[in-house]
């Protein structure tokens, strides 16, 4: 057995540490209001210029054809410095396009998403499918060469800047839940769209997106007509290993030790309580994110590894941005305080990208092999 | 012991719900500003005239008609410092016309109502003082659905004569433990509301039995605390005020975590009314601890420690 991830990744994290140095307090891994700005936008072009957008695409789509760990390393430090979350374009997008996609699809979508300068959006979610996204309703309609869609997506974060939305749509009958869904890649600027705003308690701004006979050309699909549910199984599958990084945790624990230290608190037998029990969490954290990272590396599915590591580490994050109103410190209900800004965000973690019930249902099913029914 | 309303606290309720369902509830909360709201001013007024504000007779001993009061304002969101009047201010031989906010005597940062109060009542270890600001307290911005000013260097003098200082406090804390309960079962109410109507996988969420388990624990921390608060404001005892307290704060903690998972994506918009309730917990225990830390204080007053 061996906890190390080894001399080339550690040189890896060092060269990305360095990267940062240039960028500083960007802050967009949280989406503050209107810290999405030219800053942002920088970072991504930066990353395309390195080609750290496209480290684990194989070399022959202009990828870097490295361990699908390189990005776990990435967007891990990413996260610790605040600086941006993995863009869904140059992964989802990006690797379900070199998968499934024709290669007139592959040359017009991967070098913007290689570069950063295209940006996308996930339309999978609607006013009635969200755990239960086989339900979903937005209708796709083939009339010759384009497909016409109606319906609405919502919760779409970012869908307001994005270039493309990456959308699931029906195409079967509602009873053929995920046998009747199709992937569609859709201008956004498309005539028939209507974006509308949602605002998040964390100031992020969703959106509400209607379809009204949106035509989108079949060149646009990915993959079969009806053979969506199989394409998003495995786009999960290839990115578990970014779904929660670790040092997000890590990097709230230490800046909630130095704020109650500031504040003269650590020296509370009661507060230093708390603390150790937190840091034995956040340990415990890093350690599954480390075994996630060993199914990774092994080539093994991982899901189940990778449900532990989201369950986990977006609950500690909760419980790490809670201590501070825990404990009654005042500054802690102010807006600006950075306290206080984590405990409102942090109530998603457990929610986006799958919430804690349906790890937990995955953990039971497929970790400890029990029945759905007696 | 009968734990159910007599006739006249029914009618009593009764008015009060009356009145808040036309000036209270979430839509007035989002008209004075949602989860940064300004103080609600008019309320006051109307349940001032309506006699509600002084429903317990100065030092007395049992004020649970004020609390059931209070519960129901807090249900409602009600975006006022009633609670300092109906629970604490029967303590203190004092007259303040506007709201009173209330702080400890160390206290220097954010306090509920500070900026709209026209008193404060500052409870140190043993006297109590009554502060009239001499220049408006500045208000600072806080997004947990209570208007919140910023306190610092207060004024000398205005110790209150022979005001109890552990009794103040006590009261306190039966205001806190009672407005908490409010609060929580608010948010724990449109939860069930929710997971009723909200369907995936064919079925109401509110099937599943993780969710029904959850809410089930729930319900029983909100009554527990419930029950504890309505004790200690029967009673007025400091070590009842102080479990209650205890039991509100961290029954709190479990419904905003629960609450919020259970509502999905809906719960974190602004535009949904959980977060009103929700984020006002945290504001609440913070104010708690600001008095004492609940739980030491509840071995203090049980057993000396
Ligand atoms: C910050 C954030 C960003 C997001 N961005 C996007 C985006 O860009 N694009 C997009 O498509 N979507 C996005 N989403 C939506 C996200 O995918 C959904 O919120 C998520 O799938 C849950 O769906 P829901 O919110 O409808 O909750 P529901 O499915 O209604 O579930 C609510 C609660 O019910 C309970 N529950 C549900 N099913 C079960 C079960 N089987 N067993 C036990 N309990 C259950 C759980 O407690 C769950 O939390 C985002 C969400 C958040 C919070």
């Amino acid at each position: 057995m061996n906890f190390d991830l080894g001399p080339e990744l550690g040189a890896f994290r060092l060269e990305v540490r360095a990267f940062l140095e240039d960028f500083g307090d960007i802050g967009a891994f949280f989406h503050h209001e209107g810290a999405y700005d030219d800053a942002t936008r920088r970072l991504y072009l930066a990353l395309g210029e390195r080609n750290w957008l496209a480290l684990a695409w194989p070399e022959e789509v202009g990828g870097e054809g490295k361990h699908p760990l390189f990005e776990f390393v990435l967007w891990d430090e990413m996260a610790r410095s605040r600086a941006a979350r993995p863009p869904l374009g140059s992964g989802i997008v990006a690797k379900t396009i070199i998968r499934a996609g024709t290669e007139e699809q592959k040359e017009r979508f991967l070098p913007g998403l290689r570069s950063g300068e295209v940006f996308f959006s996930l339309g999978y979610s609607e006013p009635e499918a969200g755990s239960d996204l086989a339900g979903l309703r937005t209708r796709a309609v083939r009339r010759g060469d384009v497909y016409v869609v109606t319906g609405e997506k919502r919760w779409t974060s970012g869908g307001h800047r994005a270039d493309y939305l990456w959308m699931l749509c029906r195409t079967g009958t509602q009873e053929s839940r995920g046998r009747g869904l199709t992937i569609l890649i859709v201008d956004r600027r498309s005539p028939g769209i209507t974006v509308s705003p949602l605002t998040a308690l964390s100031g992020e701004r969703f959106n509400e997106i209607f379809f009204d006979e949106v035509e989108v050309p079949v060149d646009n699909r990915i993959g079969d007509e009806n053979g969506g549910w199989q394409l998003i199984g495995e786009s999960l599958a290839t990115e578990r290993h970014v779904q929660f990084q670790p040092s997000r945790v890590r990097r709230d624990f230490d800046d909630l030790v130095e704020w109650l230290s500031e504040r003269g608190l650590t020296g509370d037998p009661v507060v230093r309580y708390r603390l150790s029990d937190l840091a034995v969490r956040v340990a415990e954290v890093e350690a599954l994110a480390l075994a996630m990272c060993e199914a990774v590396q092994d080539g093994r599915d991982a899901a189940v590894e990778a449900a532990a590591n989201k369950l986990a580490g977006s609950e500690v994050a909760q419980e790490v941005s809670r201590l501070a109103g825990d404990l009654g410190v005042p500054d802690s209900v102010v807006v600006g305080s950075q306290i206080e800004y984590l405990w409102r965000q942090s109530i998603s973690e457990t929610i986006g990208g799958g919430t804690s019930e349906i790890m937990r249902g995955l953990i039971a099913g497929r970790g400890l092999g029990l029945p759905l029914k007696g | 012991m009968d734990f159910t309303l007599d006739s006249h606290q029914e009618a009593v309720l009764e008015a009060v719900r009356t009145l808040l369902s036309r000036h209270g509830g979430p839509a007035r909360l989002h008209d004075l500003g949602g989860d940064e709201p300004g103080y609600d001013h008019d309320l006051d007024k109307r349940l001032a005239e309506a006699g509600f504000l002084d429903i317990a007779e100065p030092r007395s001993a049992c004020r649970l008609d004020a609390a059931l009061v209070l519960e129901t304002l807090s249900g409602a969101l009600a975006s006022s410092a009633a609670g300092w009047r109906l629970l604490v201010l029967p303590t203190l031989d004092v007259d303040v016309e506007g709201p009173v906010a209330l702080v400890a005597e160390s206290h220097s940062g954010p306090a509920r109502f500070a900026a709209d109060a026209d008193a404060l009542v500052v409870i140190g270890d043993d006297r109590v003082r009554l502060v009239r600001p001499d220049r408006r307290i500045p208000r600072v911005r806080s997004r947990l659905g209570w208007p919140v000013g910023e306190v610092s260097g207060l004024p000398e003098g205005g110790v209150i004569d022979e005001a109890p200082a552990a009794e103040v406090r006590a009261w306190a804390r039966v205001a806190l433990a009672t407005e908490m309960v409010g609060a929580m079962q608010f948010a724990l109410d449109i939860t069930v509301r929710h997971v009723s109507d909200r369907r995936q996988f064919d079925r109401a969420i509110g099937s599943f039995q993780a969710v029904q388990h959850g809410l089930a624990e729930c319900s029983v921390a909100v009554e527990g605390a419930r029950w504890l608060a309505l004790e200690a404001a029967f009673t007025g005892a400091a070590s009842t005020a102080a479990a209650a307290l205890t039991q509100a704060s961290e029954a709190s903690k479990l419904i905003f975590r629960r609450t919020h998972q259970y509502h999905g994506a809906m719960g974190f918009t602004r535009e949904y009314d959980l977060h009103l309730s929700t984020l006002r917990l945290l504001a609440l225990r913070s104010e708690a601890e600001s008095l004492g830390r609940p739980a030491a204080a509840c071995a203090h007053e049980h057993w000396g420690i």
